[in-house]
């Protein structure tokens, strides 16, 4: 049964939100009946539905907990489904969440949604789409990490064990630019359809920018080719567990106008993924050379192997010559494997969408 | 006028209680040392075992490593676990020297309370606070463990005796104290 708390008023009940450690550090919207009655009618299912065990707790991640959650992170309804979505994606077990909840390591689920949604909830895929700014990006990331902390237990220092942690464990979300870029949609090269609504996780370190800058009078016949090479060096990064470890996802995140560079060379997402993985390759031996707690004497010729389906390319972003890599943990049962979740848009959601 | 709001939090789970102590009056006693993959995990054991040697003579050990360095947070699992349970009369687990390590090796921990098998948790000190919660939320409270200093991996031979001779005792008393 859900809990209820009283306090004199909103100010006071925020405060002992906070007291509680029941925040994420930052002010909340507070949890009230009306608030969180109207997110479980968007989610189109009863509030006692268990949506996925969130870890390291094992907490039940009921819709009624979930929707707690969303409206302290300031989700609207219209947001919910795509949470909702979010969160069973979370909670597969070849994400491993206690092993991205727990670990000492920065990472931090990087939330991408695609198909009609993104339209539904008004998520950015312009400038600035990870934040700070655009509110259903920041409301939905905001929520799911809520509920990383209050389900699934993941407080720093208690559970959650990060060395340092960053701000993109605050909320790391955007939808992915369907009509720019020259591929399909992410979530169509994960197995759905085009006019599905989804949602994917995939675990990542904050992401380091990577400078392409356009190429010189003579070399534009090659600027794709120097700035995979140039992208590759950063997906190769010798500080990266990822790097060592072999598996685990790396990300990377190009806007439109790059991406239509790459297509217009040739590539596909596929290529791209080959060939990235093909220029970030170290032997086993230089990297024992960096950091001989990680790799095993032995075979120091061989190449350390990455599948390139290991490889995430995201297009979003607004216009400018960066791109952006997150390199991953890749601890786990199952390496922190992302995660594609249809986001189920219920007809029994309208009348929130349309109170909004 | 009065706020009424839901708490965000789910309601506690149920926590059993860990009952089991490791009989040394055992005749050829059979102690398992199960190292997570942690740099230094066997290493650090081997030297535990010959401290214990000293404290319980005629002790013998089964050294173990359960995984990778990349899978420090995996549960001990089938065959190893059945292997070591039908084998050893308790069980030492090494080690929690990370957030990852000590998730799996409290999960261990339980896994083998839940074949009968006494353990004991090797634990750095900047994660025994987090290895109490996880008892908890895991649902064991009271899985016996004994503190380290963090760290112990890659302070070399020296130092791994010296921390080795000083927690054997311990071990051994955690292990008989229910």
């Amino acid at each position: 049964m859900p809990r209820l708390a009283e306090a004199p008023d909103e100010a006071a009940a925020l405060e002992q939100l906070h007291a509680g450690n029941m925040t994420d550090g930052l002010p909340v919207v507070i949890p009230t009946r009306r608030r969180v009655d109207a997110l479980v009618l968007a989610g189109g299912l009863d509030g006692d539905v268990v949506l996925g065990t969130v870890g390291p707790a094992q907490g039940a991640a009921t819709l009624h907990a979930v929707a707690t959650n969303a409206v302290m992170a300031g989700c609207l309804p219209a947001h919910f489904p795509v949470v909702i979505a979010g969160v069973q994606a979370l909670c597969d077990p070849v994400f491993d969440l206690t092993e991205v909840q727990v670990t000492t390591h920065s990472v931090t689920p990087l939330v991408i949604v695609n198909g009609p949604a993104r339209a539904a909830c008004e998520l950015s895929s312009g400038t600035g789409c990870l934040g700070p700014g655009p509110r259903a990006n920041a409301s939905i990331g905001r929520a799911l990490r809520l509920v990383m902390m209050n389900i699934g237990g993941g407080r720093p220092g208690l559970a959650d064990m990060t060395v340092y942690g960053h701000p993109a464990k605050f909320s790391f979300c955007a939808a992915e630019d369907e009509a720019g870029s020259p591929w399909e949609p992410l979530h169509v090269s994960r197995g759905l359809r085009a006019e599905q609504s989804a949602v994917t996780v995939v675990a990542t370190e904050g992401p380091h920018t990577v400078c392409c800058v356009p190429v010189p009078d003579g070399l534009q016949d090659r600027e794709a080719d120097i700035w995979i090479s140039l992208i590759a060096s950063a997906i190769g990064t010798t500080g990266a567990n990822s790097t060592y470890f072999e598996r685990g996802t790396i990300t990377v995140i190009l806007n439109a106008q790059l991406a239509g560079t790459f297509a217009r060379a040739g590539h596909t997402r596929r290529s791209l993924q080959e060939q990235f993985v093909a220029r970030s390759r170290h032997r086993r031996g230089y990297l024992r050379g960096l950091n001989p707690g990680l790799i095993a004497p032995g075979a120091d010729d061989d190449v350390v192997h990455r599948d390139p389906a290991t490889i995430m390319i995201v297009v979003t972003g607004g216009g400018g010559h960066y791109v952006m890599v997150c390199p991953t943990l890749g601890v786990g049962p199952h390496n922190n494997s992302p995660v594609t979740r249809e986001i189920s848009i219920n007809p029994s959601c309208e009348v929130p969408l349309q109170q909004r | 006028m009065s706020v009424e709001y839901y708490l965000p939090t789910p309601e506690p789970v149920d926590v059993a209680t860990y009952d089991l102590a490791l009989d040394r009056s055992r005749p050829r006693l059979r102690i398992g040392l199960l190292a997570n993959g942690f740099p230094d995990g066997e290493v650090f054991l081997t030297r535990l075992s010959e401290a214990l040697s000293e404290l319980v003579p005629g002790a013998e050990f089964r050294l173990e490593t359960k995984g990778r360095t990349d899978q420090l947070s995996a549960c001990v699992q089938e065959p190893l676990l059945s292997a070591m349970a039908a084998d050893c009369d308790g069980v030492i687990i090494a080690w929690g020297h990370c957030g990852s390590c000590t998730s799996g090796v409290t999960r261990d921990g339980i896994a083998f309370a839940k074949r009968g098998i006494p353990s004991v948790t090797l634990i750095c000190d900047i994660f025994w606070d987090y290895s109490l919660w996880l008892d908890g939320a895991l649902g064991m409270e009271d899985l016996p463990k004994v503190r380290i200093p963090y760290p112990v991996a890659g302070t070399g031979e020296s130092n791994h005796r010296a921390v080795a001779r000083r927690i054997a005792p311990e071990i051994l008393a955690r292990f008989a104290r229910h």
